[in-house]
């Protein structure tokens, strides 16, 4: 009889499930028009205002969407109006007027007008000011309003070139009466204005109805963070986003081109990919060994091999699609045998070593395994240093603490780093600086372009760099989406004239409004203090208590001390390229980054147990609204994938044990054996490659959020706790097994065998109850093991969880995020410990006494 | 079929220590105008997407992954055991100190404490490995322990103390070698935990760098190019398989061996 009702109970549980996965697949899908797009970008940008200093990346989202300027760049990179109509040039260069549109006002309201165009401009070069071009724009001595749509800028010296200067996103029109809070809340003229910003995740923007120039025909944009070269295969193949302006992984563009869906352009862009090479480091003095380094690379093989054949070779700091270009490339053609033989003229026949520092970008990893490879044929050594963006800042461009490294310079028109002094590349530029100044003040295009061809040769004459290749824009879209212009070189998107074509496109998110249910920490809380009601004696439970404290203390103390030892400056890293040390130290200080280990510690401490988790230095929010969004996320996860593994893993033990060594036995032992052994990530890829990618049947990556609906949302989620739960569940199984087993062994069960209890019964009531403490002890674990198991998981799904919250702070140097999480997870560890300790001593009174 | 655990690990091992100076073809040498090719005569299991053959990775991958883990487990023993043994032989405060100190190390999830300490040193392999043998330590250190009070309330150790032994003579001549066993197992245990903590890591691009290959990276650097040569990813992801399974085989067979009571 006690068969049947397990048979019975089994059935129950498959039809269960069954309805469960109906139920979810029927939320899923409804249709909805299309006015929205998803566009993901590579970079995530700290801030969300281009006037103080900061990454490329806001100026991808904000410029032409959010904010204007008084110009604009078209395709060859003349100046063409947009907040200004038209502008005169005084004959000495020395002075400009610009005239007005009418009729322009903030998203807040704000009329736009002369005053605007003086305060913006001024700003930009107050003392203290982080705006990235504040050098360049000190040439400004005063900002006229000569009427209420007309001002006149004068400068201290004669440049050309002031027009197209105020097209850059650094110069754009911001009011003063938000100017004091645009990093978290921008305001700008711009056909679209800022709507949401779940960091690490998303950002959007909606349609600004009272834009002055043509209604954009989108209402919402919505900008997704995606770095990584798989996760950015799997969203464009499920169409999970519509457009990617700079898809990261040129090796899957001949499989997206066969989708008819998709529509992939290349176009070229500003950003020159070279090999640094610090001219100051020992045997980089040596011209002759610089001009080895050109000989010795095949920037073909470079290209092939890092880009898939996608980007043009060049030869100095210019790219091909500039009218000024001159093709330099055949200045130091592949040649290994000449590149040996100057290495031997500069005094190293036996070859010399050097370090090549690589940034995180695929493309910097991947063409730096290829120099290597190019540069070990010719007898240089390059020893590999991979290094985070922090890292980089710090050891390569702020302290020039490397030999060779690989970067992409993207700005427009960047070669006047070439003239600077102390730039990282440590040359000497005194006579490029000559040609830059004869540059400035020559207006004659004639002239013009004599020197800048000079300005190329130069550079290349003196093997300043190695100069690889020209990174395209590779844009992966949406078929359907049409009148995106790609307005190189200023590297915005334009979506004022976006649309899709063709109605009623189905939309895979829901927009239902919903909020999820009470949080599971509270309640596993509520269950730990009814169990201590029933204590196993308060002596033991203070103690217990007590030792819980100690631990956490102690794992704070670790946590902060290791993270002080991590190389990188956070300051550093948030101002960016251009930032003065001035401007880097003075965020220090604001940051509290100043002042003792031990006092910055008690600071941290006291503030964290008060509830004060502290400000993030990269997002500039308090930590606790970074991190609770992330745990909506990891703590169901980790609590479904609980579930999972032992809805899987004790049934499996059981079957198992009731018959040791029968077929049963032997094929789940073999089953759990292989589970335990596959690598986590690997299942969770070869999962999202069979059911997401290739059968459909769940989205690729992201979270749409639980205010998406339950359907969605509990999608999402399945292939993560499958990949999560899996391994899980093998262990469990296989430790159960053992538990039971050896109670099975134990005479008071031959007792009852004899006495002629059935095996079932005895199994039930018997033996399990006394495996129980290794049983739940592995149990208990389950839980901190998946949450931090959740890191790998959330990198290969691409979901906004604590795991990659935690990877991307410490990516980043956001050493206040990283503390926070880190407590939260061993703060996790040590409460499960303690319930299971809780939960076996209340199973066994035989354990209670022990401490 | 147990008995093909060890000799699996074996082969394996073996043809780690063979890819230290000889495989098929120069892992470090690129070879981009022969990228991603199917397998051939030449190429017994093809290329990779920079022109590397795939059977001279693939063995080349071991050794990060068995030497990392191999590392680990050494310092995991080396600072585990001592503790363990300490703290068994002179029960009270030290005892505490020593509980204390490894419930702390327990409080990190595995990967997170490697997450930190490869933060702070960066990535490597020899940094993996001492990332990966921080968290054997409190492991090898509790085991140690619990074994070892068992041992000390023994006869033959109470002569040993009215002979005037020293406590850490009498751990190291007498208490070591019966908790050898549980150490044993304890180990083999470790050891394909270590493996699979080092290919993570790797997939992470948090371990052994280029030109060294790495089973672990094999993997995230071919996650791309699965639709057209799914080889490139299955077929790491198989050799961490195997290799861990043989790791678990051969700790069963030696399990049955030196402490046939724990079965699995």
């Amino acid at each position: 009889m006690l068969k049947q009702v397990q048979h019975d109970g089994w059935v129950v549980w498959v039809a269960s499930l069954m309805l469960a996965l109906s139920l979810v697949f029927g939320l899923a899908l409804p249709v909805q028009a299309r006015d929205r797009i998803v566009v993901a970008l590579q970079l995530e940008p700290p801030t969300l205002d281009p006037t103080s200093g900061a990454a490329a990346a806001v100026k991808e989202v904000t410029y032409r969407n959010i904010y204007e300027g008084l110009t604009t760049l078209d395709t060859t990179g003349t100046a063409v109006p947009l907040l200004a109509t038209s502008w005169t040039m005084a004959p000495d260069a020395r002075s400009y007027v610009f005239h007005l549109r009418p009729g322009v006002r903030f998203s807040d309201g704000t009329p736009f007008d002369a005053k605007i165009v003086a305060f913006s401009l001024l700003r930009a070069i107050r003392p203290g000011s982080t705006n990235s071009m504040a050098e360049r724009l000190s040439e400004i001595t005063g900002v006229d309003v000569i009427d209420p749509l007309t001002v006149r800028i004068r400068l201290n010296q004669p440049d050309a070139g002031l027009a197209a200067l105020l097209a850059w996103g650094d110069c754009v029109m911001v009011a003063p009466a938000s100017a004091d809070h645009l990093a978290t809340a921008p305001v700008g003229t711009g056909p679209f204005r800022y709507r949401s910003w779940t960091r690490g995740d998303r950002l959007t923007l909606v349609r600004n109805d009272a834009y002055w120039g043509a209604k954009p025909a989108l209402r919402t944009i919505e900008y997704r963070f995606i770095s990584d070269p798989a996760a950015a295969y799997a969203a464009m193949k499920t169409h999970s986003v519509d457009l990617f302006p700079d898809y990261p992984a040129p090796e899957n563009l001949a499989q997206l081109r066969a989708d008819p869906a998709l529509r992939i352009t290349t176009a070229p862009s500003e950003g020159e990919v070279i090999l640094a090479l610090n001219n100051q480091a020992g045997p980089l003095r040596d011209l002759r060994v610089r001009r080895a380094i050109s000989y010795a690379l095949d920037r073909r093989a470079i290209i092939d091999g890092a880009m898939f054949g996608y980007g043009q070779p060049i030869g100095s700091h210019f790219p091909p699609q500039n009218p000024d270009y001159v093709d330099l490339t055949g200045l130091y053609p592949h040649d290994p045998a000449k590149a040996r033989a100057l290495l031997v003229q500069a005094g190293y026949p036996h070859g010399l070593t050097l370090t090549l520092k690589l940034p995180p970008p695929a493309y910097a990893r991947r063409s730096g395994e290829i120099v290597a490879a190019e540069l070990a044929a010719i007898g240089i050594k390059a020893v590999i240093v991979p290094v985070e963006w922090p890292q980089w800042l710090d050891e390569v461009y702020a302290r020039h603490a490397y030999d060779m490294t690989i970067v992409s310079h993207a700005e427009p028109a960047d070669y006047d780093i070439y003239g600077r002094a102390n730039y990282y590349f440590g040359y000497d530029g005194r006579a490029v600086k000559a040609l830059l100044d004869r540059l400035r003040a020559t207006t004659d295009p004639g002239a013009r372009h004599a020197i800048l061809v000079a300005i190329q040769r130069r550079i290349a004459e003196d093997a300043v760099n190695g100069f690889l290749f020209q990174f395209p824009h590779l844009a992966v879209a949406d078929a359907r989406l049409t009148h995106i212009w790609a307005n190189t070189p200023l590297q915005a998107t334009d979506f004022t004239t976006a649309r899709f074509a063709g109605a009623d496109v189905a939309d895979r998110d829901m927009h239902r409004a919903r909020s999820w249910g009470a949080p599971l920490i509270l309640l596993f809380t509520a269950i730990g203090f009814v169990a201590l009601a029933r204590a196993a004696g308060i002596g033991w439970l203070v103690r217990r208590l007590g030792i819980l404290m100690l631990t956490l203390a102690g794992a704070s103390v670790v946590i902060f001390a290791l993270l002080q030892l991590a190389p990188g400056d956070p300051a550093q890293f948030m101002m960016g390229l251009q930032a003065s040390p001035d401007a880097v130290a003075s965020l220090r200080a604001e940051l509290g980054l100043n002042g003792s280990v031990a006092v910055r510690y008690l600071h941290w401490i006291s503030d964290f147990v008060r509830g004060d988790l502290g400000t993030s230095y990269a997002y500039r929010v308090p930590v606790a609204e970074l991190i609770g969004p992330r745990l909506a996320l990891s703590l169901p996860l980790a609590c479904l994938a609980m579930l999972v593994s032992v809805l899987l893993g004790l049934p499996a033990a059981f079957l198992a044990a009731r018959r040791p060594n029968g077929w049963l036995d032997r094929a789940i032992g073999g089953l759990t054996r292989l589970g335990v052994a596959i690598p986590g990530f690997w299942l969770a890829m070869i999962l999202l490659l069979a059911f997401a990618v290739h059968l459909s049947w769940f989205p690729a990556s992201g979270f749409p959020g639980w205010q998406a609906g339950l359907g969605p949302a509990l999608l999402s989620l399945v292939l993560p706790t499958l990949a999560l739960a899996l391994p899980q569940a093998a262990l469990i199984a296989r430790v159960a097994r053992a538990a039971l087993l050896t109670e099975q062994g134990r005479d008071y069960v031959r007792t009852a065998r004899a006495k002629g209890v059935g095996r079932g019964l005895i199994l039930w009531r018997h033996i399990a109850p006394n495996a129980a403490a290794p049983i739940l002890a592995i149990i208990g674990l389950q839980f901190p093991f998946l949450l931090a198991g959740s890191v790998i998981v959330e990198n290969v799904f691409y979901l906004p969880g604590l795991g990659s919250l935690v990877v991307q702070a410490i990516t980043a140097r956001d050493l206040i995020v990283v503390q926070a999480v880190a407590m939260l997870m061993v703060a996790a560890t040590v409460i499960a410990s303690f319930l299971t300790d809780i939960a076996q001593a209340l199973l066994d009174p035989r354990l209670r006494g022990r401490s | 079929m147990k008995r093909a655990g060890p000799i699996l690990l074996g082969l394996i091992v073996a043809l780690a220590l063979l890819s230290l100076v000889w495989t098929p073809f120069d892992v470090t040498t690129i070879d981009v105008a022969h990228r991603l090719q199917s397998a051939s005569i030449r190429h017994w299991l093809g290329t990779d997407q920079l022109g590397r053959d795939l059977l001279s990775m693939l063995m080349a991958g071991a050794r990060p992954s068995l030497g990392v883990a191999a590392l680990a487990l050494m310092v995991g023993v080396a600072g585990g055991v001592p503790l363990g043994l300490l703290a068994a032989a002179r029960p009270g405060w030290i005892d505490e100190l020593v509980a204390r100190c490894t419930d702390i190390l327990f409080a990190f999830p595995a990967i997170l404490l490697a997450l930190l300490v490869i933060a702070v040193l960066g990535p490597g392999a020899s940094h993996a490995a001492l990332a990966i043998g921080l968290f054997n330590i409190p492991v090898f250190a509790r085991v140690t322990r619990a074994s070892a009070r068992g041992v000390w309330t023994r006869d033959f150790i109470l002569a040993a103390r009215l002979a005037a032994k020293g406590p850490g003579l009498i751990s190291f001549e007498h208490v070591l070698p019966n908790i050898a066993g549980p150490l044993i197992t304890q180990a083999g245990l470790q050891l394909s935990l270590g493996v699979l903590a080092e290919t993570a890591l790797s997939f992470l691009g948090l371990g052994a760098q280029p030109p060294a290959a790495s089973w672990g990276r094999m993997v995230a650097d071919a996650q791309t190019l699965v639709g057209v040569a799914p080889s490139l990813v299955l077929l790491p992801g198989l050799a961490i398989v195997v290799t861990v399974t043989a790791i678990n085989l051969t700790g069963e067979v030696l399990r049955t061996r030196v402490a046939p009571e724990t079965g699995l």
